[in-house]
């Protein structure tokens, strides 16, 4: 029972990991139809950003972690401005290939300035405690970061209904160029869909920093794949398809764990991404996606 | 109020238009006529902004405002209601309005101005909270219209307000359009149901293959049998 348990809370605080990450992807990705390759240097961003905190005696977490994640927001607009918004109008690929660029670019920033060794950010370790519920001994981390994933999920749909760039990012989503023409500016628009994946990202940072106890300049990079995986899997572009596609493959990942023998453990995301393969068979269009055939006239 | 002066448009190498000029005087509605492929699409768009024009210009209040983004035209006091009416259809009438007025800053006119459209398109109040995808096509032209309306223009430009609707709807919108003058607006109205436009229209211009043909009262134009039937192919009885 236990195990089950336990096993279980693996596989939602995978998934809200992952759901974190896609969801920065996806909202990008809904309104400018670029793959922000580059995501995961914003959370490894995230990531330094606790370590000089630290590193400069900042050791309330009151501190720490608001600022890391308000600093990821600073970046993630910040990229968009000085990387993103030139190339604007190039075709999709160029966005793509300056996404890759940008990410190369800060991973060895990061290797160069800091180090190419993980560095140890211990101040998060309070965070990730042993707690007893009842019978069970369960990991606050993992608690935590269900329950942030939670809260994040409900202020963004908060966000899109409420407010009015919100609205303006819903409708850009569907249709920019009438969006515009309400008056309303592309560069906000953009920008705001960079600061809202930003803040994802620097949330997602502090739980893979409180679970590894350490930054290195791949921190983001395996995560956003994963993410991006999760995407593909809901449905790329639908935002509660990154949801549903995170939670899913934080359900496959653990199953496959439980089932394969241990000795096998090497081969775990050769058999999930091979379960995805086989998934994508059935539904290409994702679990959340719309069939889209050519010619149609909506998307 | 607007000026266009020498105004081409170009696809790569085909032009959609060859050296138009046109003046809106404030208060007026003129039509722009025409038949279909003669540019008038490309050039409201070019006058809103939403394709660049290779030369000319564009002057409203008088100021060039031809190397402002769209955004900024808006926000100077144009607005464009685009053909095929463009309705966010994953968003609800009442969001639909709300970006409508996305320029305006203080709630409360804003809030007045919404209840004024819901009393000029009482449809829309019955569909507030649908999604803008549920409404019929004269509900989406209205809603269009109404949302344009929302940044309280000075010139409001209609791009094939009638396109696609029944007989009984068209004679709706036009009765809505002529309401309009009523509330001090300058109205650009493209069309290719001349008829109806000319009803109403104080001046019109004839456009075929990228130029003016024809300028002058709509009046005159009425009255022209032989332009009437070699431009517009209206049968005149």
């Amino acid at each position: 029972m236990e195990y089950v348990v336990q096993q279980i809370l693996n596989a939602l605080s995978f998934g809200a990991e992952y759901s974190l990450l896609a969801l920065g992807l996806a909202i990008v990705f809904s309104i400018m139809g670029l793959v922000n390759f580059a995501h995961g240097e914003l959370v490894a961003i995230g990531g330094y950003m606790m370590y000089a905190m630290a590193a400069i005696a900042i050791q309330s977490l009151w501190w720490i972690l608001p600022l890391a994640v308000l600093f990821t927001v600073i970046a993630a607009v910040l990229l968009e401005r000085v990387a993103f918004r030139p190339v604007r109008r190039a075709p999709a690929t160029t966005g793509l290939l300056t996404a890759f660029g940008v990410g190369l670019i800060l991973q060895n920033i990061f290797l160069l300035t800091v180090s190419a060794r993980p560095r140890a950010v211990p101040v998060l370790g309070p965070l990730n405690q042993t707690w007893s519920v009842g019978p069970f001994t369960i990991s606050s981390l993992q608690v935590m970061e269900m329950l942030a994933t939670g809260v994040a999920i409900a202020l963004l749909l908060l966000f899109f209904k409420r407010t009015p760039i919100g609205v303006a990012m819903r409708a850009a989503a569907f249709d920019f160029a009438t969006v515009r023409l309400m008056g309303v500016r592309a560069n906000r628009v953009i920008a705001a869909a960079f600061a809202v994946s930003g803040f994802l990202a620097g949330i997602a940072a502090i739980f893979i920093i409180a679970r590894r106890g350490a930054v290195d300049p791949l921190l983001g990079f395996n995560p956003v794949l994963k993410a991006f995986v999760a995407c593909v899997l809901g449905g790329f572009g639908s935002l509660p398809g990154a949801v549903v596609g995170g939670f899913a493959l934080g359900a496959i990942e653990v199953l496959i764990l439980v089932i394969m023998p241990q000795h096998w453990g090497g081969l775990r995301d050769a058999a999930v991404f091979g379960l995805v393969g086989a998934l994508l068979v059935w539904r290409p269009q994702g679990l959340l996606g719309k069939t889209v055939e050519l010619g149609d006239k909506e998307a | 109020m607007l000026e266009v002066s020498d105004l081409f448009v170009r696809y790569g190498r085909i032009e959609a238009v060859r050296g138009i000029s046109l003046a809106v005087q404030k208060g007026e509605i003129v039509a722009l006529l025409g038949p279909n492929g003669a540019g008038k699409t490309s050039l409201i768009s070019a006058i809103m902004g939403l394709v660049p024009p290779a030369t000319g210009t564009v002057r409203f209040e008088g100021k060039d405002v031809a190397r402002l983004d769209v955004e900024d035209r808006v926000r100077a006091g144009m607005t464009l209601t685009p053909e095929g009416r463009h309705i966010f259809s994953n968003l609800t009438v009442a969001e639909n309005l709300m970006l409508g007025a996305a320029t305006r800053k203080k709630a409360g006119e804003t809030n007045e101005d919404r209840e004024k459209m819901l009393d000029m398109f009482p449809v829309l109040r019955e569909r507030y909270r649908q999604l803008g995808g549920t409404l019929s096509g004269g509900e989406q032209q209205m809603l269009a219209i109404a949302r344009s309306l929302m940044c309280r223009p000075k010139l409001l430009m209609l791009d094939e307000p009638s396109l696609g609707l029944a007989p009984r709807i068209v004679d709706q919108i036009f009765q809505l359009i002529t309401n309009l003058r009523g509330f001090g607006l300058t109205i650009l109205l493209v069309e290719q149901n001349a008829h109806e436009a000319l009803k109403f229209a104080d001046r019109a211009y004839i456009i075929s293959t990228g130029r003016i043909e024809f300028s002058g009262p709509a009046q005159e134009l009425r009255e022209s049998k032989d332009l009437m039937q070699a431009y517009l192919a209206v049968d005149v009885v």
